[in-house]
């Protein structure tokens, strides 16, 4: 029987995340201005509930990312990363080690969207970093304006209070205002008391996506730097599925992707049904993989994955769609599950 | 889901169902091929022993259980009964052979480098280097002293056997590394297996695809389904003997810090096929009860790189997996 261990020498695979495979860090230039504010943010001493900052920050623009974060730094590319700052803290009251993180994103939506890839629904959730913030694992995180923190700690047994105390400093030197992605409200309203608490994802393109719900090797959707994509995670009773909500540059391509999708699904086995609703939609089901739900409508793809059933992929939709503006003259026939 | 559901999810309960790990078929005798010459099926040797590691101190090992496994290991896949006679059958004294570390979220235990060279030198191969990411970035770190505790036991290891230190190459494993680029004429690969959020879960064609000529960028999107390629291309020509480090594997998958909460499997997976034996670890792996990282089916870059660039054997039904105790 395999047992779990959290060992004591796990720190030494740290240095790696740190220097990265750094072959030239330091070598590109980042972005100066960007650069002196983030620096700025790596707090020390008693500005830093009394952490004390080993060294000076370390800093990669996004072209050298996956130096630092080897092919994890394709994520934050994705969210328009412009620098990563990282250094180490240490703190003499419990001995622990920790390292601190921080993203800029092109974006305060993009740095929302970086900290939902990382949070997990399953995390305490501090309402006074950020617009929010979480804890877990000897791991604490917040977004704020354009950043996203992230602080792990490295010893063997961290102690929260000191973590969350760090992050506070830091979170306090962001003054920038945050924002949420734009047409997220439709989701929430398309999902309704359904969604499961903390678990909504903002995304751009398909390496996220990915990670986040693997739809085909294949860039099906045909997502990219100019899409918004959104996953809402839901449940009712027993029955469990996830909304999706693209939106495209336009409605051409919007439409060209519903259908490559549905062409596609059809392609793998499914059987594909129409459905009446207000926008052209389908739900497509398979034996042994779970129903799949979408509709078109102006710039928006949007649907259900991985419904337990086939009348929680259809219904959903419906309610997803029911959210979107609707064209002039359209009847609401949409009903809930 | 479109693969996933029309081939992974069935292919991962087929998987567990079979891992049972039969120990039916021939053993392979003579030279073995460089992969692609093509055996009809290929041999996976799984090596187990429980004194091999503790669970009390993870990152090290038992360098003579570790010897002792690995050179059972390579007689089983080899079929001879003498430990220099099986290594001579993968590397011949004219030959210029690398090894690798595993690096990153977990590294191989440093007594498995040590045996691997010790091997080598026992083939009596001409030239061996042993390129490892943490010798090659530790200047740049800023925990150095933590990388040194890896770095000094394999030096220990090799001083001890007689080995020089100087096999340890400090731009081999630079990346973009020269594995491919260097004139060797085979391939150690050391790997472990771990939560990857690229590719679901790292094994050995994932990091064959990190030592390509190109980097491993190129490889890296739609859950690295070309990382298998490198096998057709990079790697094609040279004899490759892969040895996943399943002393522990790492059960979660957190980019941001090493990996934390070990699973102990306690083997070694050796086989000079890369598809199957990341099949083989693969499906141990799941079956120890790890997750892949996200969401990503850690099986579409192991069958990519079977059905696709035809590198290996990705179907287990179609792989002679050997148990062996030590």
């Amino acid at each position: 029987m395999s047992a779990r261990h959290w060992p004591k020498a796990a720190l030494a695979v740290a240095c790696l995340f740190l220097t990265g495979c750094a072959s030239s860090a330091g070598k590109a230039a980042p972005v100066p201005a960007v650069q002196a504010q983030m620096d700025a943010l790596f707090v020390d001493g008693k500005d830093a509930a009394a952490w004390k900052r080993v060294k000076p920050a370390q800093f990669y623009a996004a072209e050298r990312v996956v130096d630092y974060l080897n092919g994890y730094g394709e994520i934050p590319l994705s969210y328009n990363l412009e620098l990563v700052g990282t250094a180490l803290y240490s703190d003499d009251a419990t001995r622990g080690t920790a390292k601190v993180d921080i993203y800029a994103l092109q974006s305060s939506p993009d740095a929302f969207g970086l900290y939902t890839f990382e949070r997990s629904p399953d995390a305490e959730f501090l309402l006074d970093l950020g617009p929010q913030g979480w804890f877990k694992d000897g791991s604490v995180a917040f977004w704020r304006g354009t950043c996203h923190v992230r602080i792990v700690s490295l010893a063997e047994k961290s102690d929260r209070e000191r973590l969350v105390a760090l992050a506070r400093a830091i979170h306090g030197r962001i003054t920038a205002s945050s924002a949420l992605p734009k047409n997220m409200h439709l989701v929430l309203t398309g999902a309704s008391h359904s969604l499961v608490e903390n678990s909504l994802k903002f995304f751009h393109q398909k390496v996220a996506l990915d990670g986040i719900h693997f739809v085909s090797p294949e860039n099906v959707l045909d997502l990219g730097k100019d899409t918004d994509g959104f996953v809402a995670p839901c449940g009712y009773k027993d029955q469990r599925w996830k909304m999706f909500l693209i939106r495209y540059p336009d409605a051409a391509r919007a439409g060209r992707a519903f259908e490559h999708y549905r062409g596609r699904l059809t392609q793998a086995g499914y059987q594909v049904r129409a459905v009446q609703a207000t926008a052209p939609s389908f739900v497509a089901t398979k034996p042994e993989a779970k129903p799949v739900a979408a509709f078109v409508q102006g710039e928006f793809v949007g649907g259900v994955w991985d419904a337990t059933t086939e009348r929680f992929a259809e219904a959903p939709m419906k309610m997803l769609l029911k959210a979107l503006p609707q064209p002039e003259g359209v009847a609401q026939d949409a009903k809930g599950p | 889901m479109l693969e996933k559901e029309g081939r992974s999810a069935v292919a991962r309960r087929e998987f567990l169902k079979r891992t049972a790990l039969g120990t039916a078929g021939a053993v392979m005798a003579g030279e073995l091929p460089a992969w692609g010459q093509a055996e009809a099926k290929s041999l996976v040797v799984v090596v187990k022993s429980d004194s091999a590691i503790s669970e009390e101190n993870p990152d090290r090992a038992n360098l003579a259980v570790v010897e002792k496994m690995l050179e059972r290991g390579v007689c089983e896949l080899t079929g001879k009964s003498d430990a220099k006679a099986a290594w001579t059958t993968f590397f011949r004294p004219s030959d210029a052979v690398a090894t690798c570390d595993a690096g990153s979220h977990l590294q191989n235990v440093p007594e498995l480098s040590v045996a691997v060279m010790k091997g080598l030198a026992l083939a009596g191969v001409r030239q061996m280097k042993l390129g490892s990411i943490w010798v090659a970035y530790r200047e740049r770190s800023q925990m150095k002293e933590r990388l040194d505790g890896w770095i000094a036991a394999v030096k220990e290891g090799l001083a001890a056997a007689k080995i020089s230190e100087e096999v340890m190459d400090r731009e081999l494993y630079r990346i973009p590394a020269r594995f491919a680029v260097d004139p060797f004429d085979g391939i150690v690969l050391v790997c472990t297996l771990k939560p990857h959020y690229l590719c679901g879960v790292a094994g050995a064609v994932k990091h064959f695809a990190t030592l390509a000529k190109k980097g491993p960028r190129v490889y890296h999107p739609d859950g690295m389904k070309t990382a298998g390629e490198v096998l057709a291309t990079d790697f094609k020509a040279h004899r490759k003997l892969v040895v996943v480090d399943a002393l522990r594997f790492a059960g979660t998958g957190d980019p941001h810090r090493p990996a934390r909460d070990y699973v102990f499997q306690k083997s070694l997976v050796l086989s000079a096929d890369p598809v199957a034996a990341d099949a083989v670890a693969l499906a141990l792996f799941l079956k120890a009860g790890c997750k892949p990282s996200g969401d990503i089916p850690p099986q579409i870059h192991i069958e990519a790189a079977d059905k696709d660039y035809h590198a290996g054997v990705s179907d287990l039904a179609k792989i002679d997996v050997r148990q062996v105790k030590v």
